[in-house]
C-alpha cells in the first residue's frame, strides 16, 4: 500500500485528470493525502490493493478495470480511492454543476443518455474483465 | 439524598423527567455534545454548496468521519456526518460487545439516539399493544402531552385509523416533487391499493411547521443529515437543557454509570468520571433506568443477574428499497424541501391485525457520492447520468416488526463484565416481492438487486431486554416499571417493552416513560 504523500499526490492528479479533466487544486490534494491517510488508520484492511500510478503507468484502462472490480470485489482500493476524489470534490462549489442539474433536462434527452451510458458500460465491462485476467486479479 | 435518579439522558430519560414534578431529579448520563454550527446559516445544503468554496469540514470532517463507508464500514448516512457523529461516539471506550448476528450501535449523547432520527412519532395502537400488560388508553394522554411537549406535525388522511389522534398536530411539512407524484398517483388508484392493504399518507414527526416556543419552524433547507439541533427537529436534549434551566433536574453530565445496589432507603447509583478520578457515588430513593435497552439490560444484568443469566434483545428488522419513477427522469434537483421521511406507507394484509410501516425518502439530502457508485455504470458515466437519474429515484424503508414469540436476540454478561449478543434473526423477502408487484400498478420500478437489507442491529431500534409482564420474573418489570427483583429500581425506556410492533418506538417508549415517571411521583418517595 501506498504510504508516502508525494505518491498519494501523484495518484491524485492521475484519477482527477482521468474523470474530472486537469489537474486537481492544492487543497484538493492535500484532502486526499488527509483521507489516504485516514484509511491507513482506521479502515479495514480487507481491501484489494493497487498501485494505482504503476497501472496507470502501464497503459491499463483503470475506468474499465475499476467498474469489473466495482461489482466482483467492492471493497478494492480503486474504488475506495475514486469514491474518495468524488466524495472531496463534491465538497467545492466549483464542481457543484457536475454533481447537481439545476434545470431539467427533459425525459427524452436523460434517456437517450442513459441508453448511451448502457451501451458504454456493456463495452467497459468487457474491457474491465480483459484487464482484470491480464492483471492476474482474482475475481 | 435525591427523590429520583434518572440513568441516562435519552428520549425515555427526558420523558421520565416530565413526570416527575415535585420531585427533586438527578439526573446521571455521559452527555455528548456537538459543536458544529453551519457556516452559512439559513442557506440550506444546496444554497452552501453552491457558495462556499470548501466545505470539507462540515460535509466530510476534519477526521474523514464521512468516508468512513468508503473504508469499509456500514454505517447509516446521518450518523456517519461530522455533525451528527456524536451521537454513536466513544462507547466502545467504555464497553465491550462481542456479537454474533448483530451489529450495535449505543449512543452517550444527551438526548440519546434522537439527535439524529427520523423523527417519527407513532402511537401504538389495537394489536400493537398485545403482549403489553397495559392498554393503549393507558398511554393515550401522554401521547397527547408529548404533542405539545415536542411540537408533531402531520395530517388527518388515510392513515389516521392506523396513527390515531390528530389532536395537537401542526400541519403536515410541504412534499418535495417525487413524494407529491407518489401520493398522487396513490390517490388515483386508492381503490384497488386499498383492497390490497396499502394506505399512503403524512407521517407524523416531531419537526415543526410552525414557531413553538423558542424554536423555529423548519426552512426547508435540507441540512437533516448534517447538522445537529436544528431547532425545528425535536431532539430531547431540548427538553432536558429546559428542564435544567427550569431547575426541575440537576444534571451530572460526564458520567457513565457502571452499576447499582439497593439499600435499606434507596438505591446507590455507581459512575465513573470520564474527565478522571475515582469511583462516584450518587443516591437516591428511587432509581429510573433510561439508558436504552442495551444500556439498561447491560446495568441489570451487572447489578442483579446471576452468573450465565441472560436477557432477550428485539430489534426491527428493516430493508431499504430503490423504487425507480421514469416519470421523473431528467427532472432538475430541487434545491428547498425537507430532507426526512416524506411519505408513511402502511401495509395491512387483508384478514391480518398486524401492520407494516413503511417510510418513503428522496435522495436529496445525502451526498450524491454516497449512492453514485451503487449506479451500475462506469465512472466516466456516472456523474452526467446521476444527474438526471437520481431525481427520479425513492428509497421505501420497512420496518418489520420482531418474531412475536420469541425475542432473536439473547444479551449476556461474560466474566470480564463484557456483553456478549447473540442474534438470530430469519427474514425472507416474501414483503418485498409484494411490494414489487403491488407497486407496479403506481409505476415504479424496482428489483431484487435494489433492495438492502442492512444487518441486524443497525435499525438501531432495540427493546425487550427487561419486558414489562402482568407476572414478571426476576429480570422482568411490573406494569408499572418496577423491576421485579428490586424494591426502588424502575426501568422507564424501550427495555421494558415486552414486544417491538413495526412502529417507531420512540413516542411510545417515551410516553411509557412519563407514565412510569408519574406513577413513581404519585408514591411521593
Amino acid at each position: 500500500m501506498l504510504a508516502s504523500p508525494s505518491e498519494f499526490a501523484r495518484e491524485v492528479d492521475i484519477l482527477h485528470r482521468l474523470f474530472f479533466g486537469g489537474e486537481p487544486s492544492r487543497m484538493i490534494v492535500e484532502q486526499y493525502i488527509l483521507a489516504e491517510k485516514c484509511f491507513q488508520e482506521y479502515g479495514s484492511d480487507a481491501f484489494l490493493s493497487f498501485d494505482v500510478c504503476s497501472l496507470y503507468s502501464s497503459g491499463v484502462d483503470l475506468e474499465a478495470l475499476e467498474y469489473y472490480l466495482r461489482f466482483r470485489r467492492r471493497r478494492n482500493d480503486l474504488t475506495r480511492k475514486v469514491g474518495a476524489l468524488y466524495m472531496i470534490c463534491e465538497t467545492k462549489s466549483a464542481y457543484f454543476d457536475l454533481f447537481i442539474s439545476q434545470e431539467d433536462t427533459g425525459f427524452g434527452c436523460a434517456i437517450a443518455q442513459l441508453l448511451l451510458a448502457v451501451k458504454r458500460a456493456a463495452v467497459k465491462l468487457v474491457k474491465g474483465r480483459l484487464e482484470s485476467k491480464r492483471l492476474g486479479l482474482i475475481v | 439524598m435525591f427523590d429520583v435518579v434518572i440513568v441516562g439522558g435519552g428520549a425515555a430519560a427526558a420523558a421520565a423527567a416530565l413526570g416527575l414534578s415535585g420531585l427533586t431529579v438527578l439526573m446521571v448520563d455521559v452527555g455528548g455534545r456537538s459543536s458544529l454550527v453551519s457556516p452559512q446559516p439559513g442557506s440550506g445544503l444546496y444554497g452552501m454548496r453552491q457558495s462556499t468554496p470548501d466545505l470539507f469540514d462540515y460535509l466530510l470532517g476534519e477526521r474523514c468521519q464521512s468516508l468512513v463507508n468508503l473504508h469499509g464500514g456500514n454505517t447509516s448516512p446521518k450518523l456517519k456526518s461530522p455533525g451528527l457523529s456524536f451521537v454513536t461516539e466513544g462507547w466502545r471506550e467504555f464497553l465491550s460487545i462481542r456479537s454474533s448476528g448483530f451489529s450495535p450501535e449505543l449512543s452517550l449523547a444527551k438526548g440519546g439516539f434522537a439527535n439524529a432520527w427520523g423523527a417519527g412519532c407513532f402511537r401504538y395502537l389495537g394489536a400493537e399493544m398485545k403482549g403489553f400488560p397495559i392498554s393503549t388508553g393507558t398511554l393515550e394522554k401522554y401521547y397527547d402531552r408529548l404533542t405539545v411537549e415536542m411540537g408533531i406535525s402531520g395530517e388527518d388522511d388515510d392513515l389516521t385509523p392506523f396513527l390515531g389522534s390528530t389532536l395537537g398536530l401542526q400541519p403536515a411539512l410541504k412534499l418535495n416533487p417525487l413524494a407529491a407524484h407518489f401520493l398522487e398517483r396513490y390517490t388515483r388508484h386508492k381503490g384497488v391499493m386499498q383492497s390490497k392493504g396499502y394506505f399512503v399518507g403524512r407521517p407524523r414527526l416531531a419537526v415543526l411547521t410552525r414557531a413553538h416556543g423558542q424554536r423555529a419552524a423548519y426552512d426547508y433547507g435540507m441540512l437533516d443529515f448534517f447538522q445537529p439541533y436544528q431547532s425545528s427537529v425535536y431532539t430531547p436534549a431540548f427538553t432536558i437543557d429546559r428542564l435544567i434551566a427550569d431547575k426541575r433536574v440537576t444534571y451530572a453530565g460526564g458520567h457513565l454509570v457502571q452499576r447499582l445496589r439497593e439499600t435499606e432507603g434507596g438505591v446507590e447509583v455507581f459512575a465513573r468520571p470520564l474527565g478522571g478520578g475515582g469511583e462516584v457515588r450518587f443516591e437516591a430513593r428511587k432509581c429510573i433506568l433510561a439508558a436504552g435497552a442495551i444500556g439498561s439490560g447491560h446495568l441489570a444484568l451487572r447489578s442483579f443477574g446471576s452468573p450465565g443469566e441472560s436477557l432477550p434483545l428485539r430489534e426491527n428488522p428493516t430493508s431499504l428499497m430503490v423504487l425507480f419513477d421514469p416519470r421523473m427522469l431528467g427532472r432538475a434537483q430541487q434545491t428547498r424541501g425537507f430532507g426526512g421521511c416524506q411519505l408513511s406507507m402502511i401495509y395491512r394484509r387483508p384478514g391480518s391485525e398486524e401492520s407494516i410501516l413503511a417510510s418513503l425518502y428522496d435522495l436529496g439530502a445525502v451526498l450524491r457520492t454516497d449512492v453514485l457508485f451503487d449506479l451500475p455504470l462506469p465512472i466516466g458515466s456516472l456523474l452526467p447520468v446521476s444527474r438526471s437519474l437520481l431525481s427520479a429515484f425513492l428509497i421505501l424503508q420497512i420496518f418489520f416488526p420482531d418474531a412475536q414469540s420469541r425475542s432473536a436476540g439473547q444479551m449476556s454478561l461474560e466474566g470480564d463484565g463484557s456483553l456478549n449478543i447473540i442474534y438470530d434473526g430469519q427474514h425472507s423477502t416474501q414483503l418485498e416481492k409484494r411490494f414489487m408487484k403491488d407497486l407496479l400498478r403506481l409505476g415504479y420500478f424496482t428489483a431484487p438487486p435494489m433492495w438492502k437489507r442492512p444487518p441486524a442491529g443497525q435499525c438501531y431500534h432495540y427493546a425487550g431486554t427487561l419486558p414489562m409482564r402482568e407476572r414478571p420474573s426476576r429480570l422482568e418489570c411490573w406494569p408499572d416499571g418496577r423491576l421485579a427483583c428490586c424494591r426502588n429500581v424502575y426501568v422507564a425506556d424501550a427495555a421494558s417493552f415486552p414486544r417491538l410492533p413495526s412502529k417507531n418506538l420512540t413516542f411510545t417508549s417515551m410516553a411509557n416513560a412519563w407514565r412510569i415517571a408519574e406513577g413513581i411521583a404519585e408514591l411521593n418517595p
